[in-house]
């Protein structure tokens, strides 16, 4: 079932250099994209489509006691308002766990929370019908603070938590006596919007034979496709859903793709006509789910050799009114609660704990960047005590190949971290910058560096299937169309993806097509998060053209009269290896396929190798390999203004084989400014749970203007062997560092830690005043 | 807390093309009247449905509203005059290059593009990266109606957040400003570098002859209601000798000086009268250090 890919790929090349893979070959989205002429889910609008707009709850937690939609109607433009008992299947849109109806019936959970749809010829016939509908609530006691919701007595459903974690090894508490030096603190990162430009938009068309299509902003088609048949009560088959070019996910649209697309296709189930809905930057900063704050209480130990002896961790995830994407998150942050080094000894415990804030989506790290910022401060905190060097004590700790993880995972090959980390180092002269006695600074401007270590289990967590699929078909041209279920959201994965179809088949990139991502042509392929666009799908990739190649090369054998083994195929031309004279073209050779009916499409379908951890013990193989990171940041804190301007990061990443160093650039250097928002400005403020900055002028992405210098990325191509051309992913990874090393940089600087984030020169200038 | 996003309100449009039919229009119009320049403003509250004009009167066909001129010993600028037009404008960089300093970094390039002068000094935000420079250099507005022309200082032309002694049927037609020599600081501080609201700015303009201040004029954004002069400061550094000690006496007027609504967003007024003494000691050393090299 696990095919080692890497291995059968360079046999077939015979040992040679790649042509297409590796290569910065031009993205195939790039020229409409810069010219504009790219279609995104608004694109597609129809004339006379109707416009849904949702009303919504008010009252952070309130029992919905009456829904009068007469009023309503009164409304000329109005054509239809449903409530939660109108839906035509199942009123359920829960993620992970079933505690969500798409329109709320009893209660409502959250500012926010939807009661109803309102559905209408023209946008402001939507927008005054949706202020006509009259809801009556009683209003319940709200609770925002998971520590007083898991005490106090709040009921916001029949359980406090929807999930809980453990990774239990070896013995903790023998472990800490043993210790040296044992570090203890409690961290606070914070919530983090998306922030994306484009906001979330469904447009659901009836079709034939009672079908529903569905063109939306959604990072998972076949969830989409599988909570529309839901709501609407139809088989997955009836359910088509075309996802367009997305302009940015982040994790966002994975979790409210598949609701808004649900708000579009009920409206149009039961009105038969086409509906849109598209929120505004309002809506979009108010009402789409977040990522999830957490509170982690964090204790490690040392022995005084600088090895590390034991971790112990608590913590709490805030997941709002409803579960949403936060059992993954949370389990996906206990399993990489060690970082990147060995630890014998681990007793991690974590919970999500529901409140009445906005509930949580997934965001790209997943968990990660929360639990890795106090995992590495604890890091910079025990290296000080210990008197080592950060570096050199990260190095000392860091997973090499034959080590176990904290879920005891055995890691027999693919870790580049140790490599990484000296490169790293190295490039930006950490040995020197990092000593304090010649470092340059002023009467107002202090300096200061730091480091930063990520990791990132590639695929979906341990719990959940991961699985893809893709197709391939020669035309008689020898054109090649390529289909996915993996979505372009900017990320560049139908880039690679291209890229090694036309490796494997032995033709040029140019002449393959990747198809508009369309659930009817392909077998479930899961979501587009969580590092697996070119780690799985890329493999399934790989997987299809690999059995073309196959039959191509049998073919290719047999006319041109040699040995299979001889032959190989460049740049469209079949040769023997044996005899260049002995060939055929590309195209001659498809043709010949359908001449002798031989099929001449194949599909590929691959399964993550990994495991399901144990539910008490977390003990078991969560993902089936881990990319890692390492970003050095350099800072430079104005101390009178407590502005941290972050001057150069030096990035870098252990993601095996890169298939495009132009688009993993593009990656790195976009996660960097992901990171330096979460570090420095981005905040989420809330009211009674729901957010109170929600415009740009407000909730402050990091601009171009605020891009410091980002040096040429690092890469240790530690490939692994049971994916195509050994590629692991790259999306998340360079984002979980930066916030690290900034953190990390700035205690270096002044001498000040911060235990949340982000770093805003308001909370430097009054830290460095009471210092 | 933020006002929700709505889809624009009706109300009705006019488009007068000159100054006398803008008269007319005026004349024969009863309130309720919003004027739009660039827009950056006005569209958006009114979505926000913070203002609700029954009428809009455009003013971009205006054509006699759109100029950068100097005149004997003044630059005239009108009002409809966009940002992006001023920073680019050769007659402004020359004489008064402060102006172009402080709004360089005004908001964002496709703002302003469509943002006016007229608009960021009649929206009158306590932060508006126009005000403190214009204030600094002496200027002042002329505000026209139907049957008056009149010329107001800018130091008297804001009275409140978002308020000014504009009447409703009066229309900023154009910002004079003197030219004089000397030198020039201008400093913002942002929650971010770029595209970003200031939490503090501050302009000075100022002459050292000999070792001694001979005049300073200096105006600050964000640490009041409006954008304020700082006339206790100009005074304390009249004839003082330019040194260490003095400006830092300064810095600490512009801090007593600073009062910051309790309810601005943004920042801490704790934060801003901190940074109104930070701003104001680098300005007067920029100052210091251009004139004396």
């Amino acid at each position: 079932m696990y095919q080692d890919y890497l291995g059968e790929v360079k046999k077939l090349l015979h040992g040679k250099d790649y042509k297409v893979v590796g290569k910065n070959v031009i993205r195939v989205d790039a020229i409409e994209k810069v010219t504009g002429r790219a279609k995104y889910t608004t694109d597609f609008i129809i004339e006379n489509a109707l416009i849904v707009r949702a009303v919504r709850s008010p009252y952070p937690h309130a029992l919905i006691k009456k829904i009068n939609k007469k009023p309503a109607f009164k409304i000329p433009g109005v054509v239809a308002v449903i409530i939660g008992d109108d839906i035509p299947g199942e009123n359920q849109c829960g993620y992970y766990l079933d505690d969500q109806p798409l329109i709320a019936t009893d209660k409502v959970r959250y500012i926010g929370d939807i009661v109803a749809l309102v559905v209408a010829k023209d946008k402001e016939s939507a927008w005054a019908g949706a202020d006509a509908v009259e809801v009556k609530y009683e209003e319940l006691p709200a609770v925002f603070d998971p520590k007083e919701a898991l005490k106090g007595d709040f009921k916001i459903h029949n359980r406090k938590s929807p999930g809980d974690v453990k990774v239990i090894k070896g013995d903790v508490e023998q472990a800490f006596k043993e210790c040296d030096v044992i570090v203890e603190n409690i961290y606070k990162p914070g919530s983090q919007d998306h922030a994306y430009l484009e906001t979330e938009a469904a447009i659901a068309i009836p079709e034939a034979q009672d079908g529903i299509l569905v063109i939306s902003t959604n990072q998972g088609p076949f969830r989409t496709r599988n909570a529309v048949a839901r709501v609407l009560g139809k088989p997955q088959s009836q359910v088509r859903v075309i996802t367009p070019y997305i302009g940015g996910g982040f994790g966002g649209k994975d979790t409210y793709g598949p609701i808004i697309s649900s708000l579009a296709a009920v409206a149009a189930e039961i009105t038969r006509q086409p509906a849109m809905i598209v929120h505004t930057r309002y809506d979009s900063f108010v009402y789409h789910f977040k990522r999830c704050p957490f509170e982690i209480r964090f204790k490690s130990g040392a022995t005084k050799d600088g090895k590390l002896k034991a971790i112990e961790v608590d913590y709490l995830c805030d997941c709002g009114g409803y579960a949403a994407h936060v059992i993954g998150l949370l389990k996906r942050a206990a399993y990489h609660s060690t970082g990147v080094y060995e630890i014998p000894n681990c007793n991690v415990q974590g919970i999500a704990v529901y409140t009445n804030n906005l509930p949580v989506a997934a965001f790209n790290g997943f968990g990660n960047p929360q639990m890795l910022f106090a995992v590495e401060s604890q890091m910079d905190l025990l290296a000080e005590k210990l008197n080592i060097d950060p570096v050199e004590f990260r190095l000392k700790n860091a997973l090499v190949p034959g080590s176990r993880t904290g879920t005891n995972q055995l890691l027999d090959h693919s870790v580049g971290i140790k490599e990484l980390i000296s490169k790293v180092a190295k490039k930006a002269d950490w040995v020197k910058k990092r000593s304090k006695q010649k470092r340059w600074q002023s009467e107002t401007k202090k300096r200061g560096i730091g480091i930063g270590c990520s990791w990132h289990g590639c695929g979906t967590t341990g719990f959940k299937h991961d699985w893809a699929g893709a197709s391939v078909i020669l035309n008689p041209d020898g054109s090649v169309t390529y289909s996915t279920g993996i979505v372009e959201i900017g990320q560049g994965t139908i880039t690679s993806h291209a890229m090694m179809v036309a490796e494997t088949l032995g033709i040029p990139y140019e002449w393959v097509k990747v198809e508009l991502n369309d659930t009817s042509r392909m077998p479930d392929s899961g979501e587009t998060h969580a590092q697996r666009g070119a780690f799985i799908g890329g493999t399934a990739a790989v997987d299809a053209a690999l059995k073309l190649r196959k039959k191509l090369n049998k073919l290719a054998s047999e006319i041109l009269k040699c040995d299979e083994d001889e032959i190989t195929i460049e740049d469209g031309i079949a040769y023997s290896l044996n005899d260049a004279s002995k060939k055929i073209s590309f195209n001659d050779l498809v043709r010949e396929m359908y001449q002798r009916g031989i099929s001449p499409a194949e599909y590929g379908f691959i399964k993550a190798r990994r495991g399901y951890p144990d539910p008490d013990t977390g003990q078991g193989d969560p993902y089936a390999a881990y990319t890692f990171g390492c970003t050095i940041a350099e800072v430079e804190i104005d101390i009178e203004t407590g502005e941290v301007n972050v001057l150069r990061l030096y990035p870098g990443v252990a993601a095996g084989k890169i298939l495009q160093p132009d688009v993993v650039r593009g990656q790195i250097n976009g996660c960097a400014m992901l990171g330096l928002g979460y570090s420095l400005t981005e905040v989420v403020e809330r009211e009674n749970g729901k957010m109170v900055n929600p415009s740009f002028t407000d909730y402050l992405i990091p601009t171009i203007m605020d891009k410091p210098e980002i040096a040429e990325f690092i890469s240790v191509e530690d490939e692994y062997k049971y994916s195509g051309y050994g590629a692991k992913g790259v999306g998340e990874i360079a984002f979980i560092a930066t916030p690290l090393a900034v953190a990390n940089a700035v205690y270096d600087a002044i001498g000040v830690r911060f235990y949340d984030l982000p770093i805003s020169a308001e909370k430097v200038y009054f830290a460095l005043k009471r210092k | 807390m933020e006002e929700e996003i709505r889809p624009l309100p009706k109300f009705d449009y006019f488009s007068p093309h000159s100054l006398h039919d803008l008269s007319t229009l005026l004349k024969q119009l009863k309130g309720g009247i919003s004027f739009l320049a660039g827009g950056t403003d006005l569209l958006v509250n009114m979505k926000k449905r913070i203002t609700i004009p029954k009428v809009i009167i455009d003013i971009n066909r205006i054509q006699e509203l759109s100029f950068i001129e100097k005149r004997s010993n003044n630059i005239h600028v009108g009002s409809v005059t966009r940002l992006n037009n001023l920073i680019e404008s050769s007659i402004v960089q020359e004489n008064v290059p402060l102006l172009t300093e402080a709004i360089r970094f005004l908001a964002s390039h496709p703002i302003r593009n469509r943002a006016t002068i007229g608009g960021n000094l009649c929206t009158a935000s306590p932060a508006a990266d126009a005000a403190p420079p214009l204030l600094a250099l002496n200027a002042s507005v002329k505000l026209k109606s139907p049957d008056d022309e009149k010329i107001v200082p800018l130091s008297e032309f804001f009275v409140g957040p978002r308020q000014t002694v504009r009447k409703h049927n009066e229309i900023l037609t154009e910002i004079i400003i003197p030219c004089e020599k000397g030198s020039n600081a201008f400093m913002k501080l942002g929650r971010r570098r770029g595209f970003t609201l200031s939490v503090v700015s501050v302009a000075a303009f100022g002459i050292i002859k000999g070792d001694k201040f001979e005049d300073i004029r200096i105006a600050l954004g964000g640490v009041a209601p409006t954008p304020i002069r700082a006339y206790k400061i100009e005074e304390m550094l009249k004839g003082v000798e330019v040194s260490d000690r003095s400006i830092e006496k300064a810095a600490e007027i512009a801090k007593s000086i600073s009062k910051p609504s309790k309810r601005a967003k943004r920042a801490s007024v704790e934060y801003r009268e901190a940074m109104a003494r930070v701003l104001t000691k680098r300005v007067l050393m920029k100052i210091a250090f251009e004139e004396r090299g």
